[in-house]
């Protein structure tokens, strides 16, 4: 099996089932992040794709001596935040707005109660994501779900590693807040911790 | 518990730490003892600790099952509306200086007579030039865009007034 080394290579010459196992290798991480920084999984598939094609698009300028996923995902964070900028509000009436959760909750294979707890989750954490900016969004995303170092979120977004762990720390600070402020949401480890 | 120490307690870096792991064995059981008596300390580290565990837990979205094939389908779309504007590119580049050429010859002799026959004078050697300049540029617009941009300056300046084109057309008329 090729390593992940000589498929950039290959890839970076124009074979395309180079780029084509690149695109695998990377799709979940990559939708990830879109998922998590827009909310939706309809943008979210249409801003993994760009993100692939930019990426691929200006292949030639990665220096293969690097980290692939860091470079990846720089590409797609700067791209969601860029729609994000570009943004115009949105208001929901009934508070819940388009979610598209079911896409990837469905063919688990799981009871109808746990999915229906699952979505509920994914409504809350998109809640409370979307109270911070597009910046510390990115910074939580590549922090929680990329399982990136500081070092690694600082290159991703360009930020010293002072600032990440600062932004990251009054990030989770103000989450914790917004979730305070949030009656409906369950709290398992005030049970457990200090029963 | 020394007054110092809930001070520090009660300052981001320490939160930091805390949240990071990076406590002493000491320190930790100081928090904890701290947690017990602080109420507004130990709701929001518990918020703290649900926010983690909100996170943490929560699934990785998966792409939909065709992603990879809807991504190389747009990757080509993408090529080809690239390789379109680049031809695109070109084809109006050679308009350009067809028409810079036309307007520097004016220039010259004010007069659309003499233009016409320094036209029809030079005209062997103005069609070789335009025609190897489009299949250059057509053939370096596949290629490279700062190239073409480059060659396109160079024929600028070869067709210019003063240019080595407009000369060899002046000497031309002279010698008839």
């Amino acid at each position: 099996m090729d390593t992940e080394a000589s498929v950039i290579l290959a890839a970076q010459a124009g074979d395309e089932e180079s780029i084509a196992q690149l695109v695998a290798l990377y799709q979940r991480p990559v939708y990830a992040v879109c998922y998590r920084m827009l909310g939706t999984a309809m943008e979210a598939e249409d801003a993994a794709q760009e993100a692939f094609v930019k990426a691929i698009t200006k292949l030639h300028t990665f220096d293969p001596n690097r980290p692939f996923r860091p470079w990846m995902l720089r590409v797609t964070s700067n791209l969601c935040r860029d729609r994000l900028r570009r943004r115009k509000p949105v208001y929901s009436l009934d508070g819940m707005g388009d979610d598209g959760a079911w896409e990837w909750i469905a063919g688990t294979a799981v009871s109808p109660e746990r999915e229906l707890e699952a979505r509920e989750q994914e409504r809350q954490i998109r809640t409370l994501l979307h109270t911070l900016s597009d910046q510390d969004r990115a910074v939580v995303t590549l922090f929680y779900w990329e399982d990136l170092s500081y070092e690694e979120i600082a290159e991703v977004t360009g930020l010293t590693i002072s600032a990440i762990k600062s932004r990251l720390f009054r990030a989770r600070r103000a989450l914790a807040k917004a979730l305070q402020s949030q009656p409906t949401m369950t709290s398992p480890i005030k049970e457990e911790v200090y029963a | 518990m020394p007054e110092e120490l809930v001070i520090e307690m009660h300052g981001d870096r320490w939160w930091e730490l805390a949240l990071e792991g990076a406590l002493s064995g000491e320190e930790v059981a100081a928090w904890e003892l701290h947690l017990q008596e602080c109420k507004a300390c130990r709701e929001d580290w518990e918020a703290l600790l649900e926010v983690d565990q909100l996170f943490t837990a929560a699934p990785q979205p998966i792409p939909p099952v065709d992603f990879v094939g809807q991504t190389l389908l747009r990757l080509e779309a993408e090529r080809r509306r690239q390789r379109r504007w680049r031809v695109v590119a070109g084809i109006v580049l050679v308009i350009v200086v067809l028409l810079v050429e036309l307007v520097a010859l004016h220039a010259i002799y004010h007069d659309v007579t003499r233009l016409v026959s320094t036209l029809l004078a030079a005209q062997t050697l103005i069609a070789t030039t335009l025609m190897r300049l489009g299949v250059e540029l057509i053939t370096v617009a596949e290629t490279l865009a700062p190239l073409m941009l480059l060659g396109a300056a160079a024929c600028l300046l070869l067709m210019m007034p003063n240019g080595a084109l407009a000369t060899l057309a002046i000497l031309m008329i002279r010698r008839r």
